[in-house]
């Protein structure tokens, strides 16, 4: 039985390398990736935050970041207009958990002290890793979504390590995280309206022909590219993701300590 | 040079990945195999390092890492530890 399994994995590496050699090496599905810079990745890295052209620019550092709010920001906006439809899914089908108060946990210590100890480190080390993620986004890998779901696993540790309890005295409630979410995705809509009241485009970062806002985002705070509107949305994203995750899993801690004290509905 | 050194890591990354799938398939305790799943995930996210995509890193180990190895632990909670053959 042990050797049959190994000779089936033996078998389905071969055939896993033969696909990748088959579709990189030979090129079955088209001409190789090219190994050189693609020639529209080379535009955007040309135009980012080039001076001598004010109507093409992001003026972020960072690429990606550049195009995921400024080039194609329309896609990232229905993207987490997705994510806030599928949380609120969810929530649904725990609606008769959502508004119900918190039974005052028995345990109120959660698992081991060697796990707890750890656990406080992590916590505060994840709370800097994130907020610097999140507010760095213009300027380094990372942003809103990354720095959100980082800070989403603060909550969880708490549930998971501590109890439901212990993280909701802590300021974790579902009734917050509600809040914060839904305000949060009110939030990027105004980023989003503000230039075209003021005379330009919707989602609009730096100046583009024919668009005659009379202000446009700050470029720079103290020498640090900010990139325009770039840093807030970043900073909103990441209020949105990280309650949109915190609801969902204080709502799951909930349910099964709710369960497991007998309380069900 | 560096690209011989890069595929040679990538594909030690991505064998050693394959090792740990091939570990947890045949695991018989379901938080072993959480831990494993998340082993599988770090491996990943070097692979995807090597291949130059650091944005796609730190989203793929906050959510691979951290949000879905906490959700299988909730949905462990919620049945018992070990799986009858």
């Amino acid at each position: 039985m042990k050797w049959l399994s190994f000779i089936t994995a033996v078998s389905i590496l071969i055939v896993l390398f033969g696909i990748a050699y088959a579709l990189v090496v030979m090129g079955i599905s088209g001409p190789p990736a090219p190994t050189a810079l693609r020639a529209l990745g080379e535009k955007y890295l040309y135009y980012m935050i080039n001076p001598y052209y004010p109507f093409l620019r992001a003026e972020s550092p960072e690429a990606v970041s550049a195009i995921l709010w400024d080039y194609r920001g329309l896609d990232t906006l229905y993207e987490t207009m997705v994510l806030f439809a599928a949380i609120i899914g969810a929530v649904l089908i725990y609606r008769d958990y959502l508004y119900e108060p918190t039974k005052k946990s028995t345990r109120v210590f959660g698992l081991s002290l060697i796990v707890r100890s750890v656990s406080k480190i992590v916590i505060w080390l994840t709370l800097i890793t994130a907020l610097a993620l999140g507010l760095t986004g213009q300027l380094t890998p990372g942003g809103g979504f990354v720095g959100g779901a980082a800070f989403a696993v603060i909550p969880v540790l708490l549930v998971l390590v501590y109890t439901i309890g212990y993280a909701e005295k802590l300021g974790f409630t579902k009734e917050k995280a509600l809040l914060l979410r839904t305000s949060a995705l009110l939030l990027l809509l105004v980023v989003i309206i503000v230039p075209y009241l003021l005379g330009g485009y919707v989602f609009q970062n730096q100046p583009k022909p024919g668009a005659t806002s009379i202000y446009y985002p700050p470029r720079f705070l103290d020498q640090t590219p900010l990139g325009g509107s770039l840093f807030f949305l970043n900073l909103i994203e990441l209020f949105a993701v990280a309650g949109a995750f915190t609801l969902s899993f204080v709502l799951l801690g909930l349910i099964t300590s709710v369960r497991e004290e007998g309380g069900e509905k | 040079m560096f690209l011989v050194l890069h595929l040679v890591l990538l594909s030690v990354v991505l064998g050693a990945s394959f090792v740990t799938i091939f570990l947890l398939v045949f695991e018989k305790d379901l938080l072993k195999m959480i831990v494993l799943s998340a082993a599988q995930s770090t491996f990943y996210a070097i692979a995807l390092y090597i291949l130059m995509v650091p944005d796609v890193v730190l989203a793929y180990i906050a959510v691979a890492v951290g949000i879905y190895t906490a959700l299988l632990m909730f949905a462990v909670k919620k049945t018992e530890r070990y799986e009858e053959v």
